[in-house]
């Protein structure tokens, strides 16, 4: 019997939830990647106005963010109510109690990645300079699915800084907690994903993990995304699956790039395990699953 | 002060004024077939056939819908719409659900078949384009209206089958676009009425006649998305989904136990008018080439 309610996938942007996401429907679709320009079913994103009102059958484009933000805290709900399997949600938001403390959740997943590779993969994801990207990491009132003059896919989602939203699910997210970091997804994709497996409760064998694994490697992600497009590729990018390495930042970014960005969020990093050097020291506490 | 309105062919006494649509002709002597009255509306409905707490059904018929905290309407299968204006800040945007969202259930309560297109007029032939929303189906209609084709419906079109032919219902010539569709047409959204506080989506009257004659339906147009416009016939086994799948307000006809009837209308609508599927970018740049495509397509 799978136990009800939502598994919160859960990361600040570009550290990795859409590769984890992938590498959850291949588990549950016998190693197999699933049609890239499809929408996704198996892991929705808690955001998208497309799902919200497909669930919810309700004119949620034509409401205020404020009522949007009710209708999402419904339509999570109403996913973890009705679910007889495991009910996946990708979230990029700070949590937030007011919003999902009603939601029945069955844990979270936590994905965090090195901020100083993740503000390049931001910047050309939103086609902003790397120091404006690392300016909007440190904002404690960054948002995005900012109501415009046109139809936005997304609803309102309160990010905050990098440091304010990765703190805010270590401390406060539904437990268990999974924490899982893009650099050990990367390095051992294959003990990551079967501790993800047996944190969710789904059934794997060594096969099923090693055709997952290879699926989803960034070589057959790019390949993919090559043949078919993906949905979730930046209106400024020319691919979603762009570099897919940890430590690129070294390249990548200048030194006072790194230095502010060590600055802004040194205290989350040292928690968990970021060093100011580049090192990565041992995986932190919440790395194991606890439920 | 109470008013009469035409409505996708049936008579709407309103105690709210409903400036969006047509007079009742005088002449015509028939009751009304829906009442709308503002009123007290419960947050709930007992025995509520649906799993949320936003929109409900009861198994008498009785439709509750909760426009988040700002809004709640009843309707009734005899006809009868209760509207709980709750925000007493937002008193316009009642209409904007009425005619969209609230249209649909009353379709389904009344055996009609709602589908989530806007319809034109073109060169002679009734064209409905489905999509989902936010697929672009108001501002290609916009587009096309521009090129002298009427409005017919805009969001919910209601199709009827009179037996020897299905038939479509006017609703009323206005279609709601969001300031960017407007800014890129150079249309002033100054003076346009916005459809709700926060929202910058407005109400835009069409100019020129509106008939209000039912029209026998002659296609169907399913937007989708791609890189280069295209528009490719379906085959009825690829129709039938397709259409099924744009029927607007689904979750309510599936409580009211319409499902079957539905299918066996999507089947009946499949064999009796060609589907296409209409590709384009979802950009301004190629509307006036997918407009044209279309006009070529269907003529």
């Amino acid at each position: 019997m799978v136990a009800q309610g939502v598994y919160w996938l859960a990361s600040y942007p570009k550290s990795g939830n859409t590769w984890l996401r992938l590498a959850l429907a291949c588990l549950g679709n016998a190693g197999r990647l699933p049609d890239l320009g499809a929408p996704d079913e198996l892991c929705p994103n808690a955001a998208s106005l497309e799902w919200m009102q497909g669930l919810l059958d309700l004119p949620v484009g034509d409401m205020a963010p404020r009522e949007q933000a009710l209708m999402r805290t419904e339509a999570c709900r109403l996913y973890g109510e009705t679910a007889d399997a495991p009910a996946f949600l990708k979230i990029h938001d700070a949590y937030d109690a007011a919003s999902f403390g009603s939601v029945a959740s069955a844990g979270t997943v936590l994905i965090v990645r090195d901020p100083r590779d993740v503000a390049p993969s931001w910047a050309d994801h939103l086609g902003i300079t790397v120091d404006d990207a690392i300016a909007l990491m440190a904002r404690p009132d960054f948002a995005i699915g900012l109501p415009g003059r046109q139809q936005q896919p997304q609803a309102l989602q309160r990010l905050g800084s990098w440091s304010t939203n990765v703190q805010s699910w270590l401390d406060r997210a539904p437990r268990p907690l999974l924490m899982l970091r893009y650099e050990d997804l990367l390095a051992e994709p294959g003990a990551c994903l079967t501790a993800l497996a047996g944190f969710t409760g789904q059934v794997t064998d060594d096969d099923l993990i090693e055709k997952t694994v290879a699926a989803t490697s960034f070589q057959s992600l790019q390949a993919a995304e090559a043949q078919s497009g993906f949905k979730e590729r930046g209106r400024r990018q020319r691919t979603f699956f762009r570099q897919g390495r940890a430590g690129a930042w070294r390249q990548g970014i200048s030194a006072k790039q790194a230095d502010r960005l060590w600055t802004d969020h040194h205290e989350v990093m040292t928690q968990l395990g970021y060093g100011a050097d580049g090192t990565l020291s041992d995986a932190p506490e919440h790395s194991l699953p606890t439920g | 002060m109470v008013e009469d309105y035409l409505l996708c062919g049936w008579r709407v006494r309103s105690a709210l004024p409903l400036p969006e649509l047509i007079a009742w002709p005088s002449a015509d002597q028939r009751p009304p077939d829906i009442v709308i009255d503002e009123g007290t509306v419960p947050e709930t409905l007992e025995r509520s056939l649906t799993p949320g707490r936003y929109l409900m059904v009861d198994p008498t018929g009785t439709v509750l819908l909760l426009i988040a905290d700002a809004l709640r309407f009843l309707i009734r299968s005899d006809g009868r719409v209760t509207v709980d204006r709750v925000d007493r800040e937002d008193m316009d945007s009642w209409r904007l659900f009425f005619l969209g969202t609230v249209l649909g259930y009353l379709c389904h309560q009344r055996g009609r078949f709602p589908l989530h297109a806007a319809t034109l007029r073109i060169e002679g032939r009734t064209l409905a384009i489905a999509g989902a929303p936010g697929a672009g189906k108001s501002t290609l209609a916009h587009a096309l209206s521009r090129r002298g084709h009427w409005l017919v419906s805009d969001d919910v079109t209601v199709i009827c089958d009179e037996g020897d032919r299905l038939e479509i219902k006017p609703a009323f010539p206005r279609l709601n676009l969001w300031a960017s569709t407007l800014d890129a047409a150079g249309v002033d959204v100054t003076g346009l009425r916005p459809l709700r506080p926060q929202i910058e989506k407005y109400d835009v009257p069409l100019e020129g006649s509106f008939d209000i004659a039912p029209l026998p339906l002659d296609a169907i147009v399913i937007l989708g998305e791609a890189p280069a416009p295209s528009l490719t016939k379906l085959m009825p086994t690829a129709a039938l989904p397709a259409v099924q799948a744009h029927i607007a307000q689904r979750q309510v006809a599936a409580a009211l136990g319409n499902q079957r009837q539905l299918f066996a209308a999507t089947a009946r609508i499949v064999s009796a008018v060609p589907v296409y599927r209409l590709q384009r970018p979802k950009r301004f740049e190629e509307m006036e080439e997918v407009a044209a495509l279309i006009e070529r397509g269907i003529a």
